[in-house]
């Protein structure tokens, strides 16, 4: 009876009308990508992390260029980590307030990093894109020039831009946009030889659609797994060559600051006020980690073949 | 009389194999895949293309629709040199020539769903249509095609074997056009499924009054659809003919070899037939043999076979056939 009924409401289903929505191949990669705790985890402590670093600042009574005069005189013992004084993480050597500027450095982190790879992923991907896809002596020229540009010494290049136009965030974008599209280039290009001799796009081709068209429908979005999850892994790899050119002094300029630049003069008095280091040192880790562990989520979510 | 729609005439593809040579001054040497074909074509007819692994069948009709640069020859659609064509213009006469591929699933984009992939073509030639339009035009092509108008907005791999072919010869019929090649259509799915999207595609020949080119090595495929076959060797046709003809009167010694081959769905017969089986493997199409490709294989090869290539002469009105020792 019971059977009979479901049956019935089966075949009402089949003999309706009604278009059946299928399932793409991104709905079950979200499916599966809900399912991994560890990077749902992530997530959210990202967006807690970027939260706080964008709002955290309104909460205090310190700007992240005021200098407490008074836990100046004293920084080992007023510049302590306390909630009566106002100084949540405690006061660097000049008595500025480490929280704040913990989360104003995690401002320009999260930004040099997903930014640098957002200029990456555009670039990357396009230019990668094209030359697998025109192939012959065009993707050849385009993979040398590749080449050569990644052969350039970066800190040589970083150090250049520095002396020549002066200490600027801006630049510290261009030196990491530069090179960091070189390496998604050529992923992205391996892939789309593998992809431009599948059956689907010669009957993209025989159905008459320009290159361009294919590249765009055909070829992209079959992609954009791949260009996701190593977008995702590049954000930290992003953020730690800030922190490197930070921590050689060729970062942003005082009294701004990132999470490398904290670590670097915190490295410094570790042993008189640990706080200087263990507070930037701690969000950067948990930020690096974390983005890690969505990469390794979305990666087995997108390629559920390769695990 | 039969109008005739495409004419091919001595069509040569060849690869270059650049990376057999040393130094970029050095002529590479070529890989013949095609080398010579001549046919043609008529209006509501089909001609079917046999012949073993790697004699350039597919080659041949990828050639036909240039999705592989061509050597030298001519295509003469309706009146029209398609090799001197532009980009441009070839792109537009690609509406009036289509292709269904071998793998179903693999010639589908698993990113798009069904409705985006059968309206392509729409999209591509009539951009003018509106959405609705071409909504409704997809749904009526499903229909046609033996698919459920409501799995519209289902993915390629939601779909088996059969649906998929189907979902291809949708999408390759949907901006009706004169001529359809198909790539080894049935030879990826099982046999009753072969039946039924053969089948399929002889009811939408009738109705659209399409020719069709149909490549298969499945010889009993072949007959049951063609009006014409091909028999291609190496990248040569060696034997053309009406299907009847062809069938029970095989001219060339290689097609009455692959002829032997074919299994008869009786026990006793199939027992007591006898195969002339072939000695040799097929020549490599970098450096086929001068003089007629098959004399290496040939059981009734004489000296004088080395000497020139023979073409395709008419023995009678329905037959054709590529041999110097029964021109």
């Amino acid at each position: 009876m019971f059977m009979s009924s479901k049956l019935q409401t089966v075949d009402a289903l089949i003999s309706t009308d009604a278009d059946i929505d299928g399932r793409s191949l991104w709905q079950d990669a979200r499916r599966r990508f809900f399912a991994n705790h560890a990077a749902i985890a992530s997530l959210i402590i990202l967006a807690c992390i970027t939260c706080i670093s964008l709002l955290g600042p309104l909460f205090s009574q310190w700007h992240y260029e005021d200098i407490d005069w008074e836990a100046l005189s004293d920084i080992s013992l007023l510049g302590r980590p306390s909630i009566e004084s106002g100084h949540y993480f405690g006061t660097d050597t000049l008595g500025r307030d480490i929280f704040v500027r913990t989360m104003q450095g995690g401002q320009i982190s999260l930004l040099v990093g997903i930014l640098g790879s957002f200029v990456a992923v555009v670039i990357g991907t396009l230019y990668g894109a094209i030359s697998g896809y025109v192939g012959g002596r065009i993707d050849n020229l385009m993979m040398r020039f590749l080449e050569i540009l990644n052969s350039f010494p970066f800190m040589f290049f970083v150090i250049i831009l520095m002396t020549v136009f002066g200490r600027h965030i801006f630049l510290i974008f261009v030196a990491i946009g530069a090179i960091s599209w070189l390496d998604m280039a050529r992923i992205v290009r391996g892939q789309t030889l593998a992809l431009k001799n599948k059956e689907f796009i010669e009957a993209a081709h025989a159905c008459g659609v320009s290159g361009l068209q294919i590249i765009l429908r055909h070829i992209i979005p079959n992609l954009l797994g791949i260009v996701v999850v190593y977008a995702t892994l590049l954000v930290p790899n992003m953020i730690i060559l800030e922190s490197f050119i930070s921590f050689l002094g060729l970062g942003v300029q005082e009294p701004m600051t990132s999470w490398g630049a904290l670590i670097s003069e915190g490295a410094i008095t570790m042993e008189i006020a640990v706080w200087q280091l263990a507070w930037p040192l701690a969000f950067l880790v948990l930020t690096l980690f974390c983005f890690n562990f969505l990469g390794d989520g979305l990666r087995d979510a997108l390629d559920p073949k390769d695990r | 009389m039969k109008k005739p729609i495409m004419e091919v005439i001595d069509l040569k593809v060849h690869f270059p194999l650049t990376d057999k040579v040393s130094f970029p001054w050095q002529t590479p040497p070529t890989l013949k895949a095609v080398d010579g074909v001549s046919l043609t074509l008529y209006e509501g007819e089909t001609l079917g293309i046999v012949g073993e692994s790697g004699c350039g069948k597919s080659t041949l009709a990828r050639a036909l629709l240039r999705l592989l640069p061509i050597t030298d020859g001519n295509i003469i659609w309706l009146g029209q040199d398609l090799v001197t064509l532009g980009k441009q213009a070839m792109r537009r006469k690609r509406q009036e020539l289509q292709m269904i591929f071998q793998d179903p699933l693999a010639s589908l984009n698993p990113r798009m769903t069904i409705g985006e992939i059968i309206a392509e073509p729409l999209r591509t030639f009539k951009p003018e249509l509106s959405r609705d339009e071409v909504t409704a035009k997809v749904r009526h092509m499903m229909e046609k095609v033996g698919l459920l108008p409501n799995v519209i907005n289902r993915y390629p791999h939601e779909f088996s074997g059969g649906q998929c072919q189907r979902i291809g010869i949708a999408r390759a019929l949907i901006i009706e056009p004169k001529l359809v090649i198909c790539d080894e259509p049935v030879s990826a799915l099982d046999v009753s499924i072969q039946a039924q999207v053969v089948n399929l595609l002889k009811e939408l020949q009738a109705e659209m009054g399409l020719s069709l080119i149909f490549i298969a090595h499945d010889l009993s495929v072949v007959k049951h659809i063609s009006d014409r076959v091909l028999v291609m060797y190496l990248g040569n046709a060696v034997e053309l003919a009406d299907k009847q003809a062809l069938y029970s009167n095989p001219q060339h010694p290689y097609t009455k070899a692959l002829l032997s081959a074919v299994p008869i769905p009786d026990p006793q017969q199939e027992k007591n037939k006898t195969i002339n089986l072939l000695v040799g493997d097929l020549p490599s199409p970098i450096n086929p043999p001068s003089g007629c490709v098959f004399r290496t294989r040939c059981p009734e090869t004489k000296d004088s076979c080395s000497q020139c290539k023979p073409e395709l002469v008419s023995i009678n009105k329905q037959h054709q056939v590529a041999c110097t020792l029964i021109n």
